[in-house]
C-alpha cells in the first residue's frame, strides 16, 4: 500500500491542527480558571475589608460607653482610637494596614477582657448589646479570613502546579499571602497580666 | 423585567399566569435581582386575593427580597401583616422571620396568647441550663426502679398477643380446611381438596392479618405513655420537654412547613404531598426551643390527567423516614447552608446546584464526613466555626448514621434517616430484656442532646 506525499502531508496537517486546537482549548480553560481564581481572591478580600470597616464603626460606640467607667484603662482606649484612625487613613500600605488591623483585634480583645473587671459595665444593657455585636463582627471577620485563605490557597496551588503554572507565568501572576495569625495572638491570652 | 410589564392591575390573572409570574419572581430572588423580584411580588400581591394558595408564598418571598435589598422597614411591616393575618401558616412564618429581624418585636409576638409551639428565646439572656447526659448504667438502674412493673405487665401482654396470633392462625387454617372438606362433601366433588384449600386461604389470610394488626394495636395501647414518656422524663430531669405520641392538624402543618423550609431533600418550592408524624417532643432546653419527631414524608407520583383534567395517581415514593429536628440557631444569618453526608450524589456539585456553591472547608475530618453547599461562602464559615465542625463530626460518630443538616433563615434542621418504625413496642423481642429499651433511650438521648452537642445555648452573638 502506497501513500502519496500529499496524503501524508494532509494527514499530518490535520493531526497537528487537532493537537493545536486541543492545546488551545486547554490553554483557554486554564486561563479562564486562573482569572476566576484571582477574582475569587479579590472578592474574598473585599468581604474581609467590608467587615473590618463594620468593626471600625463599632469602636467609637464602645469607647464612648466604657470611657466613663474604665478610668484606669484610658491608655488602652486612646490606643484603640489611634489605631482606628491609622487604619482608616488611606496613606498606609496594605501590609501596614494588616498589621494595624491585627493590633486592633488584639486591643479589642484586651478591652473585652477588662470589661469583666467592671460589674457595672457588665450589667449595662448597651455594653452587653455592643459586646454581642462585636463578638458577631469578630466571628464574621474570622469567617471572611477563612474564606480568603481558602481562595488564596486555591489560587496559589493553581499558579504553582503544572501545567497551569506555565499560563500563570505568561500572565505574570504571583503567589499571594495568606492571612496569618500574629505570633502574639497565637499565644494564650493571660488575662491576669492585663490587670497589672 | 418583561414579566412585570405584563401585569395589569385591573385585570385578574389566570392561575397559570400567577404561577408563571411567581416562578419568575422566585428565580430573580435566587439570582440576586432583588429589585425585579420585589416589583413582581408587590404587583402580584395587589392582583391576587389573600385566600389564593400562592398568597403566603408571595408574601414570604417578598419579605426575603426586602431583607436582601436592606429595606428592613418594609420587611418588618409585611411580617407584621402576616402575623396579624388569619392564615396560621403566615402567622407562624412571620413570627419566626421576625425573630431574625427585630428581637424586641419578636418578644411581644411571643407573649401573645395564641402562642405557637416554636418560639424564640430571650435574645440577651445568658442564663442557660443544659440537660445532663445520662449513662446507660444510670438508665438501667432507672428502668429497674421505675419501669420494671410496667415492663413485666407489657411482657405478659406481648406473650398473650403472640399466643393469640399463633392460635388464631391455627384456628383459621383448620376452620378453612374443615369448611373446604364440608363444601366438597356437600357438593360430592371427588377432586383433590388441596387446590381449593389454597385458594380459600388466599381469602382468609387477609382477614387473619387484619385480626393480627388489631391484636398488635391493643398490645401497644399505653406503651408510649408508660414507657416512652417515662424515658423522656428520665433524660429531661428539668421537665422542660413535652411528649405527644401524635400531633394533628395545625401542629402537623407546622412540621410540614418546617420540613419544606429546611430544604434538606428538596427546594422550598416543593411541599411534600404527604407527611405523617408521631412521637413528637417539644419544649425548651436552656434558651433554645426545640422540636423533633419521627416523620414519614412521601411524594405522590402523578401519571396523567384524566378526562376531567384531574390528576390520576400512579403511586407514591418515600422521600424521608426518620427523625427530624428543628431549633433556632444561636447565630443570626439569612442564607442557606446545607451539610450532606459524603456520598457520590452530594459530591457532584452539578447535582446540587440549587443548594448554592460548594464550600471547601479546612477541617479534614469534617470534610471526610460531609459535603457543604451554601448561598454565601462567608456565612457558611460564620455558621460552621472550627468548633462547630468538630462538634458535628463528633455528633455524626455518635449517631452512627447518615446525618443531613441545613441552616435556613436562622434555624437549624437535622434529619436522620431510619429504616424501621421507631419507639414501637417489640413483638418478637422480650420487653423485659434491656436491648429494646437501650435503643429507645439512645435514640431519644441523641436527639435531646443535640442542643448540648452543637452548643445551641451559647448566646454571645447579637440576635
Amino acid at each position: 500500500m502506497e501513500f502519496s506525499f500529499m496524503y501524508v502531508l494532509l494527514s499530518s496537517a490535520v493531526v497537528i491542527l487537532l493537537l493545536g486546537f486541543t492545546v488551545l482549548m486547554i490553554g483557554i480553560q486554564i486561563y479562564n480558571s486562573l482569572v476566576a481564581k484571582k477574582n475569587q481572591v479579590s472578592k474574598s478580600f473585599s468581604s474581609v475589608d467590608v467587615l473590618l470597616k463594620k468593626r471600625w464603626d463599632l469602636i467609637p460606640n464602645l469607647v464612648a460607653i466604657v470611657k466613663n467607667h474604665m478610668e484606669f484603662e484610658q491608655q488602652t482606649l486612646a490606643e484603640i482610637t489611634r489605631l482606628r484612625s491609622r487604619a482608616m487613613s488611606g496613606d498606609i500600605t496594605p501590609e501596614q494596614r494588616l498589621n494595624t488591623e491585627n493590633q486592633i483585634t488584639r486591643t479589642m480583645g484586651n478591652i473585652m477582657a477588662l470589661i469583666e473587671n467592671y460589674p457595672e459595665l457588665k450589667s449595662n444593657n448597651h455594653v452587653t448589646q455592643l459586646l454581642e455585636s462585636l463578638n458577631e463582627t469578630e466571628e464574621q471577620i474570622s469567617a471572611a479570613r477563612r474564606f480568603y485563605n481558602t481562595a488564596v490557597t486555591d489560587y496559589n496551588n493553581a499558579i504553582e502546579m503544572f501545567p497551569s503554572n506555565i499560563v500563570a507565568g505568561y500572565m505574570k501572576y504571583a503567589a499571594k499571602e495568606l492571612f496569618v495569625t500574629p505570633a502574639e495572638e497565637r499565644a494564650n491570652v493571660n488575662v491576669g497580666e492585663l490587670f497589672n | 423585567m418583561l414579566a412585570i410589564r405584563e401585569i395589569d392591575v385591573d385585570k385578574s390573572l389566570s392561575p397559570t399566569e400567577i404561577d408563571r409570574l411567581f416562578i419568575e419572581g422566585d428565580r430573580n430572588l435566587h439570582r440576586g435581582n432583588f429589585s425585579t423580584a420585589i416589583n413582581i411580588f408587590e404587583q402580584l400581591l395587589e392582583v391576587i386575593e389573600p385566600s389564593h394558595n400562592q398568597y403566603f408564598n408571595i408574601q414570604r418571598n417578598l419579605v426575603k427580597a426586602y431583607q436582601k435589598q436592606e429595606q428592613n422597614e418594609k420587611a418588618i411591616a409585611l411580617c407584621l401583616l402576616m402575623i396579624d393575618s388569619n392564615s396560621n401558616i403566615a402567622n407562624l412564618w412571620g413570627t419566626k422571620f421576625m425573630a431574625n429581624l427585630v428581637p424586641k418585636i419578636e418578644q411581644e409576638v411571643i407573649n401573645k396568647p395564641n402562642e405557637q409551639k416554636m418560639t424564640s428565646s430571650s435574645p440577651h439572656s445568658y442564663t442557660s441550663h443544659s440537660i445532663k447526659s445520662k449513662t446507660l448504667s444510670e438508665f438501667k438502674q432507672y428502668c429497674q426502679e421505675n419501669l420494671l412493673d410496667k415492663l413485666q405487665e407489657l411482657e405478659k401482654k406481648r406473650i398473650n398477643t403472640l399466643f393469640t396470633i399463633v392460635i388464631s392462625g391455627i384456628v383459621f387454617a383448620i376452620a378453612t380446611w374443615c369448611f373446604c372438606q364440608l363444601i366438597f362433601a356437600l357438593l360430592q366433588i371427588n377432586n383433590s381438596v388441596f387446590t381449593f384449600y389454597c385458594a380459600a386461604l388466599g381469602l382468609v389470610i387477609p382477614v387473619w392479618i387484619i385480626f393480627c394488626r388489631g391484636c398488635i394495636q391493643v398490645y401497644g395501647i399505653g406503651f408510649k405513655h408508660n414507657i416512652i414518656e417515662k424515658i423522656i422524663s428520665f433524660i429531661d430531669d428539668e421537665g422542660t420537654l413535652k411528649y405527644a405520641s401524635n400531633l394533628f392538624l395545625e401542629d402537623k402543618r407546622q412540621t410540614i412547613l418546617g420540613f419544606t423550609r429546611s430544604q434538606i431533600f428538596r427546594d422550598e418550592l416543593h411541599e411534600p404531598d404527604k407527611l405523617e408524624q408521631e412521637d413528637c417532643v417539644y419544649g425548651s432546653i436552656g434558651d433554645t426551643d426545640i422540636f423533633f419527631a419521627e416523620i414519614v414524608v412521601e411524594n405522590i407520583k402523578t401519571a396523567y390527567l384524566n378526562e376531567f383534567e384531574k390528576p390520576e395517581f400512579s403511586g407514591k415514593s418515600s422521600l424521608f423516614h426518620g427523625l427530624f429536628f428543628e431549633a433556632k440557631f444561636s447565630k443570626n444569618f439569612i442564607s442557606r447552608t446545607f451539610i450532606l453526608p459524603n456520598t457520590f450524589k452530594s459530591k457532584v456539585a452539578s447535582l446540587n446546584n440549587w443548594r448554592g456553591e460548594k464550600v471547601n472547608l479546612e477541617d479534614l475530618e469534617f470534610k471526610h464526613i460531609f459535603n457543604v453547599y451554601s448561598d454565601n461562602q462567608i456565612e457558611a464559615r460564620y455558621i460552621l466555626s472550627t468548633n462547630l465542625m468538630s462538634r458535628l463530626a463528633q455528633f455524626n460518630q455518635k449517631a452512627k448514621r447518615k446525618v443531613y443538616i441545613s441552616f435556613v433563615d436562622g434555624f437549624v434542621y437535622i434529619a436522620i434517616p431510619y429504616r424501621q418504625n421507631l419507639f414501637e413496642p417489640q413483638l418478637f423481642r422480650s420487653m423485659t430484656s434491656f436491648s429494646p429499651l437501650r435503643d429507645y433511650f439512645l435514640d431519644l438521648q441523641l436527639m435531646i442532646g443535640i442542643v448540648d452537642d452543637l452548643n445551641l445555648n451559647r448566646r454571645i452573638w447579637q440576635k
